[in-house]
């Protein structure tokens, strides 16, 4: 049997860490969750997660710098990045999709099922 | 040339040279305006989002978590309740969104980014999303194939399934007793003609003009149903005139009611 995947998950709302966590545990993979941009980068660096749910409005460093930065760096650029944030503007989209991420989600219009089939798919499985 | 003359061509070029100035620094004033005004816009667009739409998504996750299992096995009757809260839920996110797009089209203008799509698997798309809503309101959604080669249309993805899923999602609502919604895709006078017939409440005649308006509600349905915005079919008609197609309905009270819309045909391609 393999190995459960790691999933970085970057979300400064207590409920919603709640929520997502307890999901994404209970369909099988590991979850290690960042409540700041810096903290978000120090975990990307240090775990290497297989995928990261990266919020936008975060506590110091916002979400567009932290995957800019996660995107700068050897260890991190090729991880796949989910920006999962309640902004939904089409420049904000086009901004995350123009600094790497492979998938833009708004929260308050997708279903915590389909977040796993999301993240499932991504991960090649 | 006299000096006299000379002076005068002189002061006329200056003149000029200094009204064109004047105008330009008009319009980059009048631009630098705009450009704040968009940026006002923008930002206050996305504190709206994040403040309306944060506990939306919080209720959304508590509910879906719990009806999806992750709290343990639920009774029916258990069920049944948080099923409904979560139904109340996505309409209220659906109005949140439905402002939203009203305020990002402040100036009464909308942005499309059209790509040849095939109209006719996009709507069975929508159909087949909307089915369970559907069954769940005892409304039976139709799609009739048609009869005759319907060419690709030039649209903007995104926004036509909108138009699409408010046209779908008014004929579920609005519908009464059992309801049936049959919407079927033809050509007429070289566009492509989008059509949902209802079986509903139907619009009254006095309102038929109103009902593309912003925030315009039917009277025989505003006290029946309290989730509806006013702005669906305003936004569909935004979405489909920048499209280059026209929307209109036609209605009888207590009999029912036909949406229309149509978009180019796209000419370019040959599929």
């Amino acid at each position: 049997m393999s190995e459960p995947k790691n999933i970085l998950l970057v979300e400064d709302e207590q409920a919603l860490q709640k929520i997502y966590s307890n999901k994404l545990r209970n369909s099988g993979f590991n979850v290690s969750v960042a409540i700041t941009g810096d903290e978000a980068l120090r975990k990307a660096q240090t775990e290497l997660p297989d995928i990261i749910l990266l919020d936008l409005i975060l506590p110091g460093k916002d979400g567009f710098v932290v995957l800019e930065e996660l995107k700068q760096q050897d260890t991190t650029k090729d991880i796949p990045v989910v920006i999962l944030s309640n902004l939904g503007q089409e420049s904000d989209i086009a901004r995350g999709k123009q600094l790497g991420a492979i998938d833009y989600l708004v929260k308050a219009d997708v279903g915590l099922m389909d977040l796993v089939e999301k993240v499932k798919k991504y991960l090649g499985g | 040339m006299t000096t006299l003359e000379i002076i005068l061509l002189v002061l006329f070029f200056f003149t000029l040279g200094y009204a064109l100035y004047i105008q330009l620094r008009m319009r980059s004033v009048r631009d630098r305006e705009r450009e704040k005004t968009e940026e006002r816009r923008s930002s206050f667009i996305s504190i709206i989002s994040h403040q309306l739409r944060t506990p939306l998504s919080v209720i959304k996750g508590y509910l879906e978590g719990v009806l999806t299992g992750d709290q343990g096995e639920l009774q029916p009757g258990q069920q049944e309740y948080l099923q409904e809260a979560l139904d109340i839920n996505r309409d209220t996110i659906k109005l949140v969104n439905d402002y939203l797009e009203v305020v990002r089209m402040g100036a009464e203008s909308i942005t499309v980014h059209p790509e040849t799509l095939d109209l006719v698997e996009l709507v069975q798309g929508e159909i087949k999303k909307l089915t369970p809503l559907a069954r769940a309101s005892n409304c039976e959604l139709i799609f009739e194939t048609p009869s005759e080669q319907i060419p690709k249309v030039k649209a903007d993805r995104i926004k036509i399934r909108q138009v699409i899923e408010n046209i779908l999602t008014n004929a579920i609502k609005y519908s009464k007793g059992k309801g049936r919604a049959v919407t079927t895709i033809s050509m007429r006078d070289g566009m492509v003609q989008y059509k949902t017939q209802d079986n509903g409440v139907g619009v009254p005649a006095d309102q038929l003009e109103e009902v593309f308006t912003k925030f315009s509600r039917g009277k025989n349905v505003i006290h029946k149903d309290t989730t509806g915005s006013g702005i669906g079919l305003y936004i569909a008609k935004m979405i489909v005139n920048a499209l280059g197609g026209e929307i209109w309905l036609e209605s009888k009270e207590n009999e029912g009611t036909a949406v229309f819309f149509t978009l180019p045909p796209d000419h370019q391609s040959h599929e």
